[in-house]
């Protein structure tokens, strides 16, 4: 009888907790002109400031909603899947690995920003202006500073370095087929070696005892040595904005970086990350707002903390621990944006069969 | 033997329906719309753009490579964890021994945790930076960690019996504590001695179960993507690791259509086996005084090893996860040299703190919070469409024997396909993904709907029908019957569905990491959150809340053991 | 052959056995008897060696077996409700023992047939147990215990599931049986009446001590105390008080009473005691010793005689009578008093 009662007064206690669903933050007021929502899909990774978000709704009586769609290849997989009847209004997230693919599906309207002109050509990679840049960073190999220190060693000049056996087994990298790291970092290799020889240079790196692991977060906090993981190898292919964040994040306050970055010729692979208006919108005027919203100063500035990427636009003033622990590579690596979407599988399969097989 | 009431003259059904199609109605509707529905719309898009397109320029060999290492890995880890299951399920089944309770608590909570806290688990123990490796790194003055063990199939091994082992305990222990104890004794009295009575008598007798274990284990592992990812390295692709990077990183949705049937025509018929054999029941009766201390020397050393192997096995990565969440381990000062680690409750602190006053801030209650309430709507979900199921499952009739297999699917198809299935279908009102508040509870109720049917079917089936009838002939009707008697004597399995449910809802994340609405993050998209940045402090604060996950979870373990055995205690 | 002796268990904390002690003979079947739970089976399976005792020790032969593992011992046990193996065929469930004990196969099968014949199931071998009735399963449960010719054969309870007349006809053969192949039996009832027809020797247990035991009939005509009577069937007992010796006087409810037969030695003027008085003693009288007045308060039919039910008082006797009464009709009866008993107060 007892069990009953309890069992009873449980489903009951479920009912109830269903029926008041949790309040989702105080939406809005009940004053003049209902706000227009806005619909923007990103990948997880995306992150901004209430007040800057805030800034935006007052300004144009907007409410922003978010929908995060995992990470950069999930999110255009949905956008792709659901362009008949589009999810958001506008799309941010596309990288420029994935660019050809988002523009070959057709997903985005061209909207000719007025920002654009403040914004330096070399981001620009859609003529038609349907995916616009708004942000950019290195993806580089990190270095433990202290194990090199410790051990004299001094620091890989260029990716051929890499496969001499001074560096031995000290490398961790992504897998393309699972990460985008990964994947940035067969481009840079590709962009220095050329199709016809990066995957000796691979191989080379195998023979030299190179770790590959499935994603950012095993390479960065199991494998590599001066992250809070302590693991065995003392370089990882990451951001070059990690070491900043390795100060910020410190569980102590840090007077230096305990990370770098490499940053010789073609040794980082420049991402470039897009936004654009969604085909199918019903909101076009608020949207083309909002892209020129997060391509202004204050979107600008406050991405590079919550993102850890660099504005594409010049008039955005970084903070003080960008300055002082990022490093920004005087030639990134690059490939034709055609080239690049026309070889894009046949290079991850033939690196696989090197690398993996 | 067991009849059912239902075959009786149905007072306000019409008479040619037989009543097991009314009961089948809801959990059917549900599963065509919330299953086949997604499915059937991938499958389709991958008709329309030819598979032949999709595979052409792929290399055939390699997914033959891929599935051939599915099922090595798959069989390989489902006999590992009956290596150390059975013997474990015999101490459960057989032996008292202090703690007996709280072990058995804490070896249930590795299934229901997100795979990215079994993996930081078992990392933060035997990873390159796991605690194994710090202590003897420290004690022998090493450079490198001496232990290399993540990203190889041993990694995928621990980690899925790690995962799996408290079904083989669970599913054996029982079949096992049930076992007619005499059945031993009278062959030990005709001579046999223990290894053979084991062989002879228990073995024979437990095989349904033991098979039956192993075929959802095998099912697990075979579908496990997770842990192979984060773990197994990329040397060694699982098919739905394979069909995960074909869709996201290919973007070559043919492929990887093709492969979830694969994975889906390989799972339907190792369901098809398995609830097959969950039909031949061993014989049983209930056993008062089977549980002994353990007295001779060769037990209370049998009792001690398998206790220490499942500490190790079970508890130790748990704890290892809990002590990292308050330890901190960094050089000082951006030098390198001995690493300084002290205990701090810092990054409980910090995850009470917007740092980055970001809008997708999640403070804990918030997550815990969110993630209580989409695991009650998947209680009433699951449960509810389970016990109906359940129940229609109990009725005589030949569509059965393909109903239970089909509704054990959900729980080995591709998450991946099935939640870009829910992309393509979900787009428009009334169900929108973006608007509709329940799709995350719905997905993960179809995770939890088979392990509540599994639960509820045979606790229905062990009403007697002369219960039943004796209520019908003292004038009740069928629905009072369903009322007065099956419910009453269902509601302890119902409560331990219900706390299943629950459970599954809290630790899912894998598969429904894209349906999450970021005004309402959950426990383990928080986690996730803090993962994907750099930086010590955010480790920590993934570290602390997969604690404070794990916690909530052994909270509605222990509840789950609480019903068990005061239920016990009434018989 | 097997001596037990002052064994002792407990269960939970509490005593079960309190040091049980008794011997078997060659050929000898001993029946335990006494109430449910009183332990009796958890002493067949310290004999067995399915469990072990606290302390005492089970000889065999005059040798210690208790630290012989259970399937060293060679003992037969028939459990209740049989525990036969239902992944397994007759055949092979009575072949299990021979199997054990590395008997050749066509040995094994001589031997099968030989005692399936033996409990007349000729032809069942192919079976399944599963679809055997109840009775079939017990005989194929006692071919499984006698198929390796066991040194000492124990029965728990055997007849416990079988329906009243199934069980006069399998308790016939299995006496038969006994007697027949003269292996040494301990068997195990509540039931006193198959104890009685079963057994050469009967062993009354009662709160984990042995109460009474001896041949059936010694037992059944002199029961050592009066939960021994009580426990055999025998509810005439009146308390009362010794009033003189020579010949023995009891003063009880029904008047004072001359007693022939005492169990306890030192019976003395003063000494309260319990009077068991058998059936056997009442007879209708009108005169003679130990003759008291009363009425028939109920006659039932019993077939051959009316059992009578007589009351005196407060105090009311049961009698089986071939004369008829009616109910309400004022009788005289008299007590026999060379078969009155005098036991010891009975405690409560």
């Amino acid at each position: 009888m007892k069990r009953n009662v309890l069992l009873v007064s449980f489903l009951l206690g479920v009912l109830l907790l269903a029926a008041c669903k949790p309040a989702v933050k105080p939406s809005g007021n009940g004053d003049a002109a209902k706000p227009q929502v806005l619909t923007v899909m990103t990948h997880d990774s995306f992150s901004v400031s209430e007040s800057v978000i805030s800034e935006f709704e007052t300004q144009n009586n907007a409410k922003v909603s978010f929908v995060q769609s995992g990470d950069a290849g999930q999110l255009l997989n949905r956008a792709i899947l659901s362009k008949d009847a589009p999810m958001a209004d506008v799309l941010y997230g596309v990288d420029n690995a994935f660019l050809s693919r988002a523009l070959a599906e057709d997903i985005f309207l061209s909207y000719d920003s007025p920002m654009l002109e403040q914004i330096p050509a070399e981001f620009k990679l859609d003529s038609r202006n349907r995916a616009l840049p708004v942000d950019y960073g290195d993806i580089c190999i990190n270095y433990d500073k202290a194990f090199f220190a410790e051990k004299g060693l001094v620091v890989p000049q260029s990716l051929g370095d890499l496969a001499k056996p001074e560096y031995a087994g000290l490398l961790v990298v992504e897998n393309p087929t699972t990460s985008s790291p990964g994947m940035g970092f067969l481009l840079a290799t590709i962009a220095e070696f050329g199709e016809d020889g990066y995957l000796e240079f691979w191989a080379d790196l195998r023979a030299n005892g190179v770790v590959v692991v499935n994603d950012w977060e095993t390479a960065y906090y199991t494998n590599f040595s001066a992250s809070s993981g302590r693991g065995s190898q003392p370089m990882v292919v990451s951001y070059g904005s990690s070491p900043p964040a390795e100060v910020i994040y410190a569980s102590e306050p840090l007077d230096d970086a305990p990370t770098a970055s490499l940053t010789g010729k073609n040794m980082c692979y420049r991402q470039v990350e897009f936004a654009g208006i969604l085909q199918g919108t019903q909101n076009r005027a608020l949207a083309e707002k909002f892209i020129d919203f997060m391509l202004g100063k204050s979107f600008q500035e406050d991405m590079t903390l919550q993102m850890f990427v660099y504005p594409v636009n010049p008039e955005a003033v970084l903070p003080d621990e960008f300055v002082k622990y990022a490093q920004q590579p005087a030639e990134p690596a690059s490939l034709d944006p055609d080239l690049l979407a026309a070889n894009r599988e046949k290079w991850i399969q033939a690196w696989d069969e090197t690398v993996l097989r | 033997m067991r009849q059912s009431y239902g075959d009786q003259e149905p007072v306000k059904l019409p008479a040619k329906l037989p009543s097991s199609l009314w009961l089948w109605l809801l959990p059917a509707v549900f599963l065509l719309v919330f299953f086949f529905q997604p499915l059937a719309a991938i499958f389709g898009r991958v008709g329309n753009q030819t598979i032949v397109e999709g595979i052409r320029g792929f290399n055939i060999a390699r997914i033959g490579q891929t599935l051939g290492f599915t099922f090595y890995q798959a069989l390989l880890s489902m006999l590992l964890t009956l290596v150390l299951g059975l013997p474990a399920a015999y101490v459960f089944a057989r032996f008292d021994f202090p703690g007996k309770k709280l072990l058995r608590t804490l070896t249930t909570i590795p299934f229901i945790l997100p795979t990215v806290v079994v993996a930081a688990s078992i990392n933060t123990l035997i990873g390159p930076n796991g605690w194994l490796n710090m202590l003897l790194m420290r004690l022998f003055s090493l450079d490198t960690a001496p232990i290399q063990f993540i990203n190889s199939l041993g990694a995928i091994l621990v980690a899925h019996v790690f995962y799996n082992l408290s079904v083989v305990i669970r599913l054996v222990g029982t079949a096992w504590a049930q076992l007619d104890n005499r059945l031993v004794q009278a062959a030990r009295v005709l001579g046999a001695s223990s290894r053979k009575a084991f062989l002879e008598i228990s073995l024979p007798l437990l095989a349904p179960v033991i098979l039956s274990a192993s075929m959802l284990v095998f099912m697990f592992d075979f579908t496990s993507f997770g842990v192979v990812l984060l773990l197994g390295g990329p040397q060694n692709a699982t098919l739905e690791v394979e069909i995960y990077s074909q869709a996201m990183y290919f973007l070559n949705l043919p492929m990887a259509g093709a492969l979830s049937v694969i994975q889906l025509a390989v799972t339907f018929l190792i369901m098809l086996v398995y609830t097959r054999l969950g039909k031949k029941s061993t014989s049983t009766r209930p056993q008062a005084d089977t549980l002994r201390r353990p007295a001779s020397k060769q037990a209370k050393a049998f009792v001690a090893v398998i206790v220490i192997a499942l500490v190790v096995a079970q508890v130790l990565p748990l704890v290892s996860l809990a002590s990292r969440s308050f330890t901190r381990l960094e050089a000082a000062r951006g030098e390198r040299g001995e690493v300084q680690t002290g205990l701090t409750l810092d990054y409980y602190r910090q995850l009470f703190v917007n740092q980055r006053q970001s809008i997708f801030y999640v403070p804990p209650a918030t997550a815990i919070r969110n993630s209580v309430y989409f695991g009650l709507i998947t209680v009433l979900i699951a449960t509810s469409l389970g016990t109906l199921a359940a129940f229609a499952l109990n009725k005589p009739g030949k569509a059965n024997r393909w109903m239970d297999p089909v509704m054990m699917l959900p729980m080995g198809t591709s998450a991946v396909t099935l939640g870009l299935g829910f992309i393509l279908v979900f787009n428009k009102p009334p169900i929108d993904l973006r608007t509709f508040p329940i799709l995350l509870p719905i997905a993960h109720s179809l995770v939890a709907m088979p392990f509540v049917i599994r639960t509820m079917k045979p606790a229905i089936a062990s009403i007697p029908a002369n219960i039943r009838q004796a209520a019908a002939v003292l004038g009740a009707s069928p629905l009072r019957v369903w009322r007065e008697v099956d419910l009453p004597l269902i509601s302890r399995a119902v409560a331990v569905s219900a706390l299943f449910s629950f459970t599954i809802s809290l630790g899912e994340f894998g598969a429904t990491s894209f349906l999450t609405r970021p005004e309402m993050p959950t426990i383990p998209v928080a986690i996730y959150r803090y993962l994907s940045q750099p930086g010590a402090a955010n480790y920590g604060q993934a570290m602390a809340m997969a604690t404070i996950l794990m916690l909530v979870c052994a909270l509605a373990v222990l509840l789950i053991e609480w019903l068990d055995s005061s239920a016990l205690l009434r018989n | 052959m097997l001596e037990v002796k002052n064994i002792t268990k407990s269960y939970e904390g509490k005593p079960l056995l309190k040091g049980l002690s008794f011997t078997v003979e060659k050929g000898q079947t001993v029946c335990l008897l006494g109430a449910s739970g009183s332990g009796k089976s958890t002493l067949l399976r310290i004999i067995a060696g399915i469990e072990t005792q606290e302390s005492g020790s089970v000889l065999w032969d005059g040798r210690d077996i208790s630290q012989v593992p259970v399937h060293e011992r060679g003992f037969g046990l028939m459990f209740q409700d049989y525990a036969l193996f239902p992944h397994r065929n007759v055949f092979d469930n009575v072949a299990f023992g021979l199997k054990m004990k590395g008997i050749s196969h066509e040995d094994a099968r001589r031997r099968v047939n030989e005692v399936l014949e033996m409990v007349s199931m000729t032809g069942f071998s192919r079976r399944k147990v599963t679809d055997l009735s109840g009775g079939e399963q017990q005989r194929v449960a006692l071919a499984r215990a006698l198929a390796p010719n066991p040194k000492l054969l124990m029965f728990d309870e055997p007849l416990g599931a079988l329906d009243r007349t199934l069980r006069e006809q399998v308790l016939h053969d299995l006496r038969d049986l006994l007697h027949a192949t003269h292996i040494p039996a301990i068997y195990v009832t509540h039931d006193q009446e198959e104890a009685f027809s079963i057994g050469h020797k009967v062993i009354l247990t009662n709160e984990g001590v042995i109460v009474q035991q001896g041949k059936p009939e010694e037992v059944y005509k002199q029961p050592a105390t009066a939960w021994v009577a009580r426990f055999l069937g025998q509810d005439n007992l009146v308390a009362g008080v010794v009033k003189g010796m020579d010949p023995v006087i009891v003063s009880t409810p029904l008047g004072d009473l001359q007693v022939g037969r005492s169990c306890c030695d030192e019976l003395h003027p003063g000494c309260e005691v319990t009077l068991l008085i058998p059936p056997s003693s009442i007879q209708p009288a009108v005169e003679g010793i130990n003759v008291v007045p009363g009425r028939v308060e109920d006659v039932i039919f019993k077939g051959q005689v009316n059992q009578v039910v007589f009351r005196s008082g407060d105090f009311s006797l049961q009698f089986a009578s071939t004369s008829a009464f009616t109910e309400g009709e004022t009788i005289q009866i008299s007590l026999d008093p060379r078969e009155l008993l005098c036991l010891e107060k009975e405690s409560m």
